[in-house]
């Protein structure tokens, strides 16, 4: 009797649920539901929470949940406004003027409910002078002020000459003014780097060097804990300003927890698990996480028993550096052209990357403003690239070692390029470091001759690519990590961002892209492509184009 | 369990057909060494036997990789002959498959006993000329030499062996001799205390004193004397000693730190596949894990049946 009746019940339960789901599936659109953690995994411990120190994803991923700039970037690349609700340009293309959002507050609580020294005041003008001067003094040494440096009294500021940044000005409590000494096209588009971020001065001042480790922000988390390489946990901040569609403050997550997995084999294991509701998808498990993929409104989307798969080009280039102050590389252009002759670019992508990727001629990823068809790349050619050693005082070959920070993805291509290398005649030995003592050594310090590196977009133009990582000025840990000199270059590049027509900028960064590649201080090896997969119950979820690690859970919710 | 002293007696017990047939040997042929009846009492224990087998699998391997492998262990399929090359089940034309480069994994398992064993030899090779000279020298002299060897035996001892291998490996750049010598300069205190321990016991003995009487010199009596009488422990320390390398070697390789790519190495296979064993290419580290067991347990089971063998509680 009683067995009978459970089967009843349980029949019943299975057709109310299989019912309910169908018309849930069938409704225009969910209602999103309010709660739960949202659980993920970082690829590394983070080497800087400090906005303003931050140079790498790692770091920028994390930090977009906690921190908000004036200007946001929408899922498709667009500029949207963030914490200026609109901003206006003069006409000379000099001055901005940014409305401000009015009812935007510093985190109230952090750590556990402890309050926070700034008590969860309204963000105001003064805020934001107080910031730029704070990331831009060089005593802070921020790696990315000099992203701003166009900013009119930035170097007399930086000289000392000056007590504050001239250009920088709050007209009243809610406008801000910024001027530049130049017309610099993608200026706006540069103050949504994850550098720029509103900063409440009584905690950045309260920690001191403790900074980096007690952040305290505007955005919708709230820092809570770090154990580093383990874990770092974010609360919902319960005063953030942004409201759904329907008037209900977001977020609707009531917290994040980010787990640190350095290996991609572990972190697929805890996504199949459940543990996390995201992961990256390496390359072994992209035949099972790929299945049925389909290219639904620009984004390849694949959904399928394991959850949904999204991927989508992303502007960035992965590629080998070659320090231009170190031997072997110093002054021996054959040979760095011969390595770029060394490698089989299609092959490694279809073979290796199961297609995730574009073969890089240059330095500019397809689709960004200035890229060019008719760019003169390097194509797979031993021969040359033997006859070019020979040139370069390498008859008999060469043994290099090339550092990259740890990781399967990249040991997987060296361990292929080594292989490509051989044919040529190029020895080459592997080493691995962690992430934040690679990008030391090859970085800050420059010890090291051959090095694997990438870049993706910071602000959608070339001057972020040919200026950022190749003219001189940035020489280090700006972004030019491999010396690269040539006073062509650098002119072509510093006259670009001068110039307000675009078909000159174009025509500028089209020969100064030519001229690099020429020199080949890179090993150009591949542009990007983005992914993610997500559990079938995560909604409101957006692959941005800039790329996966640009994610903000602001209107991400759970369907449990 | 106390009573393991009182279970001797039954132990020995077991033996009797050993003893008979040695016995009877004895008879027929008189005058033959120590080592030929370490060889009888060898040949009839079988999983000494079965360890002696695959012990000479291994070392076959590695001398004859050539001849018995049809690929070139480092040659990347792919690249010439196409996406059917990649990650190809096991079938006649790749016995064990392929892996993602298209790299043969059998011929990779082949090759790859020439780095285990090269390491396993080079390694014991150290820590034999170290821990024999070092033992023979304090069990020898005593005193101040053995007091000094002794504490250095006890902070090697102390130090956590995989971490101290790591470090060494780690600031400096990796090459295959590090790795020998790193692993070599701290497996030597094995060695080093069976040879104190026997030197100091040997040393009491009246052909000693009968040597020291008529005059030999203390190298003459350490080298002629004393040392032969302490081979056998050493090889069965060595032995032994092997199975715990071929680990350490994959263990080291596994974390990156050991042979470095292209180099077939059984741990940097197994630590490579690894990652596609979660979609279900387990070819690429079931193998070279296989061989890894059977090189440990072969040389596992002859060191134990080397001990036995030699032990001379057991000898007629």
């Amino acid at each position: 009797m009683f067995r009978r009746g459970r089967v009843v019940v349980m029949v019943l339960l299975v057709a109310v649920m299989v019912l309910g789901s169908t018309l849930l599936a069938c409704g225009e659109e969910q209602k999103p539901k309010y709660g739960g953690i949202w659980k993920d995994a970082l690829g590394a411990d983070p080497p800087d929470l400090d906005p303003v120190m931050a140079t790498d994803t790692t770091s920028a991923e994390v930090g977009y949940q906690i921190f908000e700039t004036l200007v946001g970037i929408d899922p498709d690349g667009g500029l949207v406004p963030l914490l200026a609700e609109s901003w206006k340009g003069s006409a000379d293309g000099k001055t901005f003027t940014f409305k401000l959002r009015k009812g935007v507050h510093f985190h109230k609580t952090t750590e556990g409910g402890k309050p926070t020294a700034n008590g969860g005041r309204e963000v105001t003008a003064d805020d934001w002078v107080w910031t730029f001067n704070y990331i831009c003094d060089p005593k802070t040494n921020s790696p990315r002020a000099y992203f701003i440096d166009m900013v009119k009294g930035y170097q007399e500021y930086r000289d000392g000459k000056a007590k504050s940044i001239s250009g920088i000005k709050a007209l009243d409590k809610y406008t801000l003014q910024i001027e530049t000494t130049y017309p610099f096209a993608p200026f706006i588009a540069v103050l949504s780097y994850n550098t720029f971020v509103a900063l409440p001065r009584e905690d950045v001042l309260k920690w001191g060097k403790d900074w980096n480790f007690h952040v305290v922000g505007t955005g919708p988390f709230k820092f809570e804990s770090w154990k580093h390489d383990d874990k770092l946990v974010l609360s919902r901040n319960e005063n953030y300003w942004m409201k759904d569609k329907w008037g209900n403050r977001l977020p609707y997550l009531d917290g994040i927890e980010f787990r640190i997995i350095t290996d991609a084999t572990i972190e697929w294991t805890e996504y199949k698990l459940g543990n996390i509701y995201a992961a990256h998808v390496d390359d072994p498990y992209y035949p099972e996480a790929s299945k049925g993929l389909k290219t639904v409104a620009g984004v390849k989307t694949a959904v399928n028993e394991l959850g949904t798969y999204l991927e989508r080009p992303q502007w960035g280039t992965y590629y080998y550096g070659m320090n231009q102050t170190l031997p072997p590389f110093k002054d021996n252009k054959y040979l760095r052209q011969a390595f770029n002759y060394a490698v089989n670019r299609q092959g490694l992508i279809d073979l290796v990357l199961n297609g995730r990727a574009m073969p890089a001629k240059g330095v500019l990823p397809p689709g960004m403003f200035a890229y060019s068809e008719n760019l003169k790349g390097y194509s797979f050619d031993p021969k040359m690239a033997k006859e070019l050693l020979r040139k370069a005082g390498y008859p008999k070959g060469i043994q290099v070692t090339l550092q990259y920070n740890t990781s399967q993805g990249h040991k997987r291509i060296a361990e292929a390029l080594q292989s490509q290398f051989a044919l040529a005649g190029i020895k080459l030995d592997l080493k691995n470091v962690d992430w934040g003592a690679h990008l030391d050594t090859c970085g800050t310090q420059g010890t090291v001759p051959f090095f694997r590196m990438g870049w993706v977009v910071d602000y959608p133009d070339p001057d972020n690519f040919l200026y950022v990582l190749l003219n001189s000025e940035n020489a280090g840990d700006q972004g030019n990590y491999t010396r690269y000199h040539n006073p062509l270059f650098d002119d072509l590049t510093k006259q670009a961002r001068l110039a307000t027509d675009q078909e000159v900028r174009r025509n500028l960064y089209q020969k100064a892209e030519q001229l690099v590649v020429e020199d080949a201080p890179w090993l150009f090896i591949y542009h990007y492509t983005s992914h993610n997969m997500l559990k079938p119950f995560v909604r409101g979820y957006k692959l941005p184009s800039f790329g996966q690690y640009c994610n903000r859970f602001t209107e991400i919710w759970l369907d449990l | 369990m106390s009573d393991t002293g009182a279970r001797t007696p039954e132990t020995s017990g077991v033996m009797p057909p050993a003893r008979a047939t040695v016995r009877k040997a004895d008879r027929e042929e008189v005058g033959r060494s120590l080592w030929y009846y370490a060889w009888l009492r060898l040949k009839r224990n079988k999983s000494a036997m079965l360890g002696l087998a695959l012990v000479s699998l291994i070392v076959f391997s590695a001398v004859f990789a050539p001849f018995i492998t049809r690929y070139d262990p480092i040659e990347q399929l792919i690249w010439t002959e196409g996406p059917s090359a990649q990650l190809a089940l096991p079938s006649a034309k790749h016995w064990f498959g392929t892996d993602l480069y298209g790299r043969d994994v059998f011929s990779r398992v082949i090759y790859g006993t020439r780095v285990s064993l090269r390491l396993a030899i080079a390694a014991t090779v150290i820590s034999i000329v170290i821990g024999t000279t070092l033992g023979a020298l304090a069990g020898y002299y005593g005193g101040f030499v053995d007091d000094v060897v002794s504490w250095l035996i006890s902070v090697i001892f102390a130090f956590p062996f995989l971490l101290f291998v790591i470090t060494i490996v780690a600031y400096l750049p990796p090459s295959d001799t590090l790795v020998y010598t790193a692993i070599g300069v701290v497996s030597w205190i094995g060695v080093g205390r069976i040879v104190r321990g026997q030197v100091m016991s040997i040393k009491e003995t009246e052909f000693i004193q009968a040597a020291v009487a008529s005059g030999a010199s203390d190298a003459r009596i350490i080298f002629k004397h004393i040392l032969p009488n302490v081979i056998a422990p050493v090889i069965v320390s060595a032995t032994l000693g092997m199975g715990g390398i071929v680990m350490l070697e994959a263990g080291l390789t596994y974390l990156g730190f050991g042979t470095q790519p292209p180099t077939p190495s059984w741990g940097y296979m197994i630590s490579r596949g690894q990652e596609y064993l979660l979609a279900g290419k387990w070819w690429w580290s079931i193998f070279p894990g296989i061989a890894i067991c059977i090189a440990v347990l072969g040389f596992n089971l002859l060191g134990d049946g080397l001990r036995d063998a030699l032990d001379p509680r057991l000898k007629q």
